[in-house]
């Protein structure tokens, strides 16, 4: 998650708050529940090492940042290294995880809200949604300064208050020795890191505001790595706490970090975080939706998208830039698989990450006498194990997140090309595969006719089930040739 | 309209409409809804759900692609 709406002249102190702007989002409300079940008590350990990688990564995004001032992020940054299909992935990327971040969002709001009123969660959160898209195109109001002191003060009460009952009810047991710190082993506590990469990811929102910095060849990198000490250190406390005072096999009906709140500062606490939970959800929702609108923006300008989508002269451009991802955000959230939207958030955050640092390298070879106000340290170590280490954490996503995650680069791979090859070739390959496709089913009839396959399902449905596979295969046969035969070449 | 046109938007929607359900097949393949068993209505064993999840994921997506293509071409270009 990052900011776009920045301070003009801002120093250190303001650029720290900005970067934690950023990160305080929902993902570590939602996400945490399961990067316990992943890693066990080990996710202190994965917190940790998800704080060292980010930073390992946000170094290279300090570097694109100041010497490349453009607006559209990661986007810009590839395009300026690689051009192409890079940095259409890279936005790309960006965009779904923009999406998943707001379908988490809707999640965490939900299941905070229903601490409250726990009827018509789910309709409230869809509504709020649909309202956040018309806000985020009239223009959204910065965010205050107390809303970050807040979460800090909120996170700090509950490691203060929470540490001696920790220590009283024997919570630290867990962390004496390594089969109950880490119960799935080292895989577990890599999967763990993997899911809970997107709660970090949100401090590269300072990076945007590298070119209103007054000194930002200093103040960056400061404001880098105090932001992410204060995120790690915080969240790996809360980690600890929450360790410390939850059953692992214990199966909550509310938010974890509610329930724990709750058993250290009593109903108060409840309350204390349900709100804190809501105000995280609202500011990831305002934020992603305005970053979503930057990069599908970016995405049409150069023409990768209808040039309708990037117009923000156009009322319906101005809404289908947001429009789209909200629309796909909210039938995310109806399925109601979080740890699914996670995975997909965090694997596009890698992909990212990984994207970036190329980036970085890929620049330094192509234009070695650019102006940088900040190098990355330890070149060419940082962004190698940086991009690296993204690509190895996305191994341990799970499957069919992974498979998605395939999926969503096909598509890109699509899209791109409909720019790339031109349309008509396009349609031509479209409808050679369709007619494949078509041959395909029909093998499929057939053997069903045949009694060569023969599902459960055939039993129910009896002979309907081969008479529908024909009807799909002569569908896409009709579908190919119409692909295939140009109505301007016919008429001409 | 002529009979072309027609005929483009209807086989245009219906491979919309095959898209949409192969995806929502995917996604009931994977969540096995108790309420409507897929992969028990299916057959189908724990090992083939992932790659019944991407067949039909690829299929489902290239079908709409092709259907507004098809009607893109056919039912809405311009007489020209």
């Amino acid at each position: 998650m990052s900011r776009i709406e920045i301070k003009s002249g801002i120093g250190l102190p303001y650029s720290v708050i900005l970067a934690l702007n950023g990160a305080f989002g929902i993902e570590f409300f939602v996400l945490l529940e399961h990067s316990t079940f992943l890693a066990g008590p080990a996710v202190v350990l994965s917190l940790f090492l998800c704080g060292v990688i980010t930073m390992i990564s946000l170094f290279s995004y300090c570097e694109l940042g100041a010497s490349i001032s453009e607006v559209g992020g990661e986007y810009t940054f590839a395009k300026v290294a690689f051009g192409g299909f890079t940095s259409f992935l890279t936005g790309w990327m960006r965009w779904i995880s923009s999406i998943a971040t707001i379908a988490l969002s809707a999640a965490g709001f939900a299941h905070f809200f229903a601490y409250f009123f726990p009827a018509n969660a789910t309709l409230v959160t869809i509504l709020l949604v649909v309202i956040f898209t018309f806000i985020s195109v009239r223009g959204t109001k910065e965010i205050d300064i107390i809303t970050v002191m807040t979460f800090i003060l909120v996170f700090t009460l509950l490691v203060i208050m929470g540490l001696p009952k920790v220590l009283e009810t024997g919570g630290l047991q867990n962390f004496m020795s390594l089969r109950t710190f880490m119960p799935k082993g080292i895989p577990g506590v890599l999967a763990s890191i993997m899911y809970s990469f997107s709660m970090f990811v949100g401090a590269r929102a300072v990076v945007a505001g590298s070119p209103q910095m007054m000194n930002p060849k200093k103040d960056l990198p400061k404001a880098i790595l105090y932001s992410i000490a204060i995120i790690t250190v915080l969240y790996c406390s809360v980690a600890f706490i929450v360790v410390g005072l939850t059953p692992l096999s214990q199966n909550l009906t509310q938010p974890l970090l509610t329930y724990v709140a709750e058993n250290v500062m009593g109903p108060f606490g409840g309350v204390l975080m349900t709100v804190a939970g809501l105000s995280a959800a609202l500011m990831s929702l305002t934020t992603t939706m305005m970053v979503q609108r930057s990069i599908i923006r970016g995405l049409s300008r150069d023409g990768y998208l209808p040039s309708v989508i990037g117009s923000s002269e156009s009322r319906v451009g101005r809404y289908l830039s947001v429009g789209v991802g909200s629309i796909i955000a909210i039938l995310l959230f109806i399925t109601g698989l979080i740890v699914f939207i996670g995975y997909i958030s965090g694997f596009a955050s890698l992909m990212v990450f990984a994207l970036v640092n190329l980036s970085l390298i890929k620049l330094r070879k192509k234009k070695p006498r650019l102006d940088r106000p900040f190098k990355a340290p330890l070149y060419p170590y940082t962004p190698i194990v940086g991009a690296v280490l993204s690509i190895l954490l996305i191994l341990f996503i799970e499957r069919s997140a992974l498979l998605l995650g395939l999926e969503f680069i096909i598509i890109a791979i699509i899209i791109y090309h409909l720019k790339m090859v031109g349309y008509h070739r396009l349609r031509l390959a479209v409808g050679g595969v369709n007619l494949g496709i078509s041959g395909i089913t029909a093998l499929i009839a057939y053997m069903f006719m045949e009694g060569e396959i023969s599902l459960p399902i055939t039993e129910i449905f009896g002979e309907n089930i081969p008479n529908l596979i024909i009807a799909v295969s002569l569908i896409f046969f009709i579908s190919g040739i119409l692909n295939i035969i140009s109505r301007k070449r016919r008429e001409a | 309209m002529g009979v072309k046109s027609v005929l483009a938007s209807l086989v245009g929607l219906l491979q919309i409409l095959i898209g949409v359900s192969a995806i929502i097949a995917a996604y009931l393949i994977y969540y096995n809804p108790s309420y409507f068993e897929v992969r028990t209505l299916l057959g189908l064993r724990g090992e083939y759900v992932a790659f019944s999840f991407l067949i039909l994921g690829v299929v489902g997506f290239f079908s709409i692609i092709s259907g507004i293509l098809v009607i893109h071409e056919w039912a809405f270009a311009r007489e020209g």
